[in-house]
């Protein structure tokens, strides 16, 4: 799967240098709607739409002005049909903004405006979108919106808006979705940008463009300004250039997509709107008049030496006063590396306390961490690499995103594609990947939210891609013993090996929560298990990868007694109780975090003079590779019954097309979750 | 699809003196994550449109999951103004660590994610430490302007908090006059007393614990201390009125309303030419409202009068949208003009918001509706709603006491309940079994009164094939399905779906030798039983929803095969509702009927091991099989 993600995306990126013009295009006035629009009672492509997006136009292009310099425009124009009132929600528009406390730059929202068409008494009737409808808010500190609502919207309405977003902030460009939650007949971004300023384009999602072509134009402009650039705070410079009348050539690119289906989002998908159809821009480098190529944020190297400079990355990193007293007490403790990167890690773990935000750059000074002992991802792990390297060991941050953020690029370095530091460290040939923002992880091991393919290393000399899945699998075994009445009553008792991320899962439940809601939780979970004896085993100072159980107790109602027969379901505990695909269609990969490997081992003693009448088959299957693997084997001798069922996955992600083998798969699994035995008085 | 609307913000905060509190440290235990152990809040009445609250709250914090509970917010707005705010954060030797001015706050919008527009702010603080443990103190001072929503006094923020101390003290210049009313606070704990023309009365409260979490718990508001408080004469935006009554509080409400109610000439004459024809002010109505669910949307944009004041319902003719208020006050001129006498009604909407505590009369309000009484009965209309069927009441407004604005000024009036034979889910279902396991099935299901709604059916689901396909799917316990289609129509008269369908499921019984293995019911299965009480209930048992299923499956098998083994009938009766469940077997037929009721109340704690009891009953025996088997 991640080939043929990595595939896709290669082939979008090589598909932006090549033109494709096609003959069909569509076009809308504004102010100006068809008939046809008008009257259309369906989408055909999907008649249970609500409403389609008929069209949506947008344009970003870079210009030059006279007070302000180059500066990002975006402008859209959308137009929306809307069948039933399920879609009155696409009358509700939200605009979002970006306006920092202080400072000159900010961005600036104008020129909103808005028609609704409807049919009456078989005339047009057009409302215009009112001033009054129209509402600016600060939500939290930069961040505004404007959001406002269309006029007089009833079913079968057409409602078209434009309005403009003029930005500063040229490091970025504006991110546009081709898809949406509704159909999209038709949408088009055009980008015009100076022969003076390179972006990194990332697409997103599967959909083909249906048109991509590139053009040049000229721009003619007398000149003098002052250049500035910042984003995110991550490259903060001005300089003077003083021209006059200079023509400058402009990149224009257009990309169209057509007949786009809605987007529906699925369970078992790390980040669902890493599927949806969408471009985004970064500037990669610049080379204005008069001076030389600058890499801004184009390659990895750069990307590198700004990091390593900036004050809330690098600088987090250098020694410190007051990690020194500690790296020393450390270092007179341990007697060798991995000793040292342990007893730092666990200083950090139980001194320092995660705040619950992510982030790739830290948020405060070594000196308020130090009074806080709380801070976001960021600071704790270069606080913990600021102190592994005063004790000369070999480290290096490590930028990833979490699952809920969503996966990188494969190849180019999109910084907002990041929200998160790990440590890696070499010791011995041998490499470990730290988080430091959980102390229910141990050493070495990444927790779930970490597992998100790839992360990239920010060495000076050494920059290079890590993977980042599981080490281990979600491993549980529990071998049961239990003796079968005439009444059709079980008893017996049950351990349980629970290691990898099963134990962690647990562990974490336990030590959240307590012994006592675990067992409960438990208990909530074994249907009709009666259980009298509940130990766990574990220790979290010395494994936090390993729980042992032991269950005692009885199954009630587990049997059916017909006469000299008793039948019953010799699945003490279920590998899977219900089917977890249900959807008929699949389409984005299933993401089930980490390989699997749980296995059941029943030993059953039949009441005295009783012989096995019916045994269920035995069964073996898989998934093309290997990739699944389920054991399914019944047996018995004597008075004895044996049961073994096993559930493998040797992979955690497949791709849609594999979905059905997938549900099949589950499928046979409950099935056999279900057998029945029956044993017959002698 | 449904909305509720706020437009009183009831933000509840709390708060305190500067006593020293480090004499108390001791007495707390260190079981808890954190604790209040102080809030003291002090208002003063200055006339009826004015008024200060000074407040202190110190919380002591014990570990990291017990610092949100140190977290504090405030909701501002036109009528309610942040004066000083401060916080500091203690050392456990009491040094202060650290210091918050009022900038240091953050500042966010606080508007609802259902709302366009509203003027709504809030202040925020989350102060950390990182050695515990460690005490902050918050002290602070609100300004209110027009008095119409006076702040309630809970001290006990969280129900899952204890807190140690809390006091409150309220001074009203006697002119001004006012009313409270009491929740989880005896009356012996109020001391009112008079001097020089000013009323005054202050509460003490010591060692508020909370109380213990149960299953069918009662609600929070059931649980924890509150004191609501209104001014008998307030004012609010130039608007002067009087909660004296309900009648005099429903004047002031109508003042707002005044001429708000043009609608257009041409308006008219449609409104006219649609109810032309038709027979009786039911069928009238129901027109009118059929009318503006086609024509207005609900967009919800809050401001004026702190949220009281409505749109007019010309904007609402002019435009196609408005909020709650200006809805109802458009379908109330509309039904006017056709002759039918409607009434505006407040009320606090909401599935699970506490009712009107009718001791006090006071805007415990957040939202507007229109009651429209009929010869008989009374039918009532959410105006919000493009697709409520006519006079549905929902979960969102139905058994409550409402206000409704009348020509006596206002009035009490209770919205009906709806019972478990109003809430009706009846299914019938024909299954044909073959001897593979592999069955066809068709299926009848009726769905009444709340029912669509409990069981979380969408107005979506009705147009669009492939919602209503994944919900389907996923109320079915078979695998291995494939679902030739589901249909749902929803009731010309009232809010029933029926919903038919036909799948096929490959396993539908297990099958092994000579026998098929199966359980008939796939459709409706409880699969909840509440865990039985470790210790003793200390709290009474809270069922919410009265409903009503019946499931009626017949399973034609193939000749050659009998029944070896058939579950014994059950009829189980408590006073919680009811369940019965039978197999039947006749001329080459299963017929399994099952039927569960449920009624909705406030029952004895004593008797929870009967209530645990009675679902574990339910949970078992739908979980029960037939045997059947080939007799070759």
């Amino acid at each position: 799967m991640l080939m043929k993600y990595l595939m896709a995306l290669i082939i979008g990126l090589s598909c932006l240098s090549q033109l494709s013009a096609q003959d069909e295009e569509v076009s809308f006035k504004f102010g100006k709607v068809t008939n046809d629009e008008l009257l259309m009672s369906q989408y055909d492509a999907d008649p249970d739409a609500a409403a389609v997006v008929l069209g949506d136009f947008g344009k970003i292009y870079v210009s030059y002005n006279q007070n302000d310099g180059f500066m990002v425009n975006f402008e859209q124009h959308i137009r929306v049909k809307i069948f039933n009132k399920n879609g009155y929600d696409q009358a509700d528009v939200a605009i979002p903004f970006y306006q920092p406390e202080r400072g000159n730059s900010k961005e600036v929202v104008s020129g909103i405006s808005g028609f609704t068409y409807n049919i009456v008494n078989g005339k047009v009737e057009k409302e215009k979108l009112h001033n009054s409808a129209v509402f600016s808010n600060q939500l939290s500190g930069p961040y505004h919106q404007i959001t406002f609502t269309m006029p007089k919207v009833s079913e079968g309405s057409v409602i078209e808006y434009r309005y403009k977003l003029t930005s500063p902030f040229i490091a970025t460009l504006p991110q546009w979705y081709f898809q949406q939650e509704i159909p999209v007949v038709w949408s088009e971004l055009t980008t015009t940008v100076p022969e003076y300023y390179h972006y990194l384009k990332l697409s997103n999602g599967f959909h083909p463009y249906h048109i991509r072509e590139s053009s040049h134009g000229t721009e003619r402009k007398p000149v003098t300004y002052k250049e500035q650039r910042s984003q995110q705070g991550m490259v903060s410079k001005s300089s003077k250039y003083h021209y006059s009348d200079v023509s400058y050539r402009t990149n224009v690119d257009r990309y169209v997509a057509k007949d786009i289906p809605a987007f529906r989002g699925e369970n078992y998908v790390a980040r669902n709107k890493d599927y949806m159809l969408s471009l985004e821009h970064q500037l990669q480098s610049t080379q204005l008049p008069g001076s030389k190529y600058e890499d801004i944020l184009g390659s990895w190297t750069s990307i590198e030496k700004v990091l390593s400079e900036h004050e809330r990355f690098g600088k987090l990193m250098q020694k410190s006063t007051s990690l020194k007293v500690i790296a020393e007490a450390i270092d007179g403790k341990a007697s060798n590396d991995l000793e040292k990167a342990t007893l730092a890690h666990e200083y950090i773990m139980t001194d320092f306390r995660w705040n619950g935000n992510n982030g790739y750059l830290g948020t405060q000074t070594v000196k308020s961490l130090f009074e806080s002992k709380s801070g976001n991802v960021a600071d704790l792990a270069l606080c913990y690499i600021a102190l592994c390297k005063m004790m000369e060991l070999d480290v290096a941050p490590v930028l990833s995103s979490t699952r809920e953020h969503g996966r990188v690029h494969p190849v180019s370095p999109i910084l907002s594609k990041y929200n998160y530091v790990l440590a890696a460290l070499i010791i011995d040939d041998e490499q470990h990947l730290i988080d430091v923002s959980d102390p229910l992880t141990p050493f070495g091991v990444l927790p779930q939210k970490c597992l998100n393919e790839r992360g990239r290393i920010i060495n000076k000399d050494n920059s290079d891609w890590v993977s980042l899945q599981p080490g281990s699998k979600f491993q549980k075994i529990s071998s049961a013993r239990f003796t079968i009445s005439e009444t059709g009553e079980l008893n017996g008792l049950v351990q349980m090996q629970n290691s990898g991320y099963s134990a962690l899962n647990a562990l974490r439940q336990i030590k959240e929560k307590g012994d006592d809601a675990y067992k409960e939780n438990k208990k909530s979970t074994l249907e009709n298990f009666d259980i009298h004896k509940h130990e766990l085993k574990y220790n979290f100072t010395e494994d936090l990868m390993k729980l042992e159980e032991e269950l005692e107790g009885t199954i009630v109602d587990a049997a059916v007694v017909m006469g000299t027969k008793v039948m019953f379901n010799p699945n003490i505990f279920k590998l899977v109780e219900e089917n977890p695909f249900k959807d008929e269609k699949r389409h984005y990969p299933v993401d089930i975090i980490y390989p699997t490997d749980e296995s059941n081992i029943v030993n059953i003693a039949l009441p005295e003079g009783y012989l096995v009448g019916e045994l269920p088959e035995s069964i073996a299957i898989g998934l093309p590779d290997n990739s699944a693997t389920f054991h399914f084997r019944c047996a018995s001798s004597q008075n004895n019954i044996t049961l073994m069922s096993k559930l493998v996955f040797n992979k955690s992600v497949f791709a849609e097309d594999e979905y059905d083998g997938l549900k099949a798969f589950f499928d046979v699994i409950v099935d056999k979750m279900d057998a029945q035995i029956v044993i017959v008085k002698q | 699809m449904r909305r509720t609307i706020a437009f009183v913000f009831v933000i509840a905060f709390v708060v305190l003196s500067h006593v020293a509190v480090a004499s108390r440290l001791q007495q707390v235990a260190i079981t808890e994550n954190a604790v209040v152990l102080e809030e003291n809040t002090e208002i003063v009445v200055l006339d009826p449109g004015h008024a200060v609250k000074t407040a202190t709250k110190v919380v002591k914090v014990f570990n990291a999951k017990g610092a949100a509970q140190a977290d504090f917010v405030t909701i501002y707005n036109d009528f309610v103004r942040i004066g000083s705010m401060e916080a500091t954060i203690q050392n456990e030797e009491g040094k202060v660590v650290k210091k918050f001015k009022k900038k240091d706050f953050r500042d966010i919008s606080a508007v609802s994610s259902f709302s366009i527009y509203e003027d709504n702010r809030a202040i925020y603080l989350e102060p950390r430490f990182g050695t515990y443990p460690y005490t902050v103190h918050y002290t602070y001072e609100i300004k209110y302007k027009g008095l119409l929503n006076f702040p309630a006094w809970y001290p006990q923020s969280d129900a899952n908090v204890k807190v140690l101390e809390a006091g409150f003290k309220l001074s009203v210049p006697e002119q001004v006059g006012f009313n409270y009313s009491l929740s989880n606070i005896p009356d012996s704990l109020v001391h009112v007393h008079y001097a020089n023309g000013i009323d005054h009365i202050s509460i003490k409260l010591s060692n508020i614990v909370p109380k213990a979490k149960e299953s069918f718990a009662p609600p929070a508001y059931l649980r924890t201390p509150k004191v609501n408080i209104a001014m008998k004469n307030f004012e609010m935006d130039g608007y002067a009125g009087q909660m004296a009554s309900w009648s005099s509080f429903g004047e002031w409400i109508q003042q707002l309303n005044q001429g708000k109610d043009e609608i257009s000439y041409p308006l008219k004459v449609a409104l006219k030419t649609l109810t032309a024809d038709l027979d009786g002010p039911r069928e009238v109505t129901r027109a009118v409202y059929e009318y503006m669910q086609g024509r207005t949307r609900y967009v919800s944009i809050q401001m004026g009068i702190g949220g009281w004041q409505p749109f007019s319902a010309s904007s609402v003719e002019q435009y196609g949208y408005g909020d709650c208020k200006a809805l109802s006050i458009f379908m109330q001129a509309m039904l006017t003009e056709v002759g039918v006498k409607s009434y505006y009604t407040l009320v606090n909407a909401g599935s699970s918001a506490p009712p009107l505590n009718t001791d006090i009369v006071s805007p415990q309000f957040n939202h507007a509706f229109l009651c429209v009484p009929m010869e008989k009965d009374t039918v009532w209309l959410e105006c919000t709603s493009q697709q409520n069927p006519f006079g549905y009441l929902g979960t969102f407004t139905s058994n409550r006491p409402v206000l409704v604005i009348n020509e006596k000024g206002g009035e009490i009036v209770r919205t009906p309940r709806y019972t478990a034979q109003d809430n009706r889910l009846q299914r019938k279902a024909d299954i044909s079994l073959k001897e593979s396991g592999e069955a066809e099935i068709v299926s009848q299901t009726l769905y009444t009164g709340l029912q669509p709604e409990l069981m979380g059916i969408s107005t979506s689901m009705l147009s669009a094939e492939v919602e209503r396909r994944k919900w389907f799917l996923n109320q079915i316990s078979s695998s291995s399905i494939v679902l030739h289609q589901v249909a749902m129509q929803r009731s010309q008269q009232d809010e029933s779906i029926q919903e038919d369908a036909s799948f096929s499921v490959a396993k539908f019984a297990r099958t092994g030798g000579a026998r098929l293995v199966f359980n008939p019911n796939i459709f409706n299965k409880s699969d909840y039983a509440p865990d039985a009480a470790k210790e003793a209930r200390t709290q009474p048992i809270f069922i919410t929803r009265s409903y009503y299923d019946l499931d009626s499956i017949s399973v034609a098998f193939p000749e050659k095969l009998f029944a070896e083994f058939l579950p014994e009938r059950v009829s189980i009766k408590s006073a919680f509702g009811s369940y019965q469940r039978s197999f039947v077997v006749e001329s080459g037929k299963v017929c399994y009927i099952r039927s569960l009721t449920i009624e909705e109340g406030e029952y004895d704690k004593d008797s929870y091991p009967e209530l645990v009891e009675f679902y574990r009953q339910i949970k078992k025996h739908d979980q029960e099989k037939i045997v059947l088997r080939n007799n070759t």
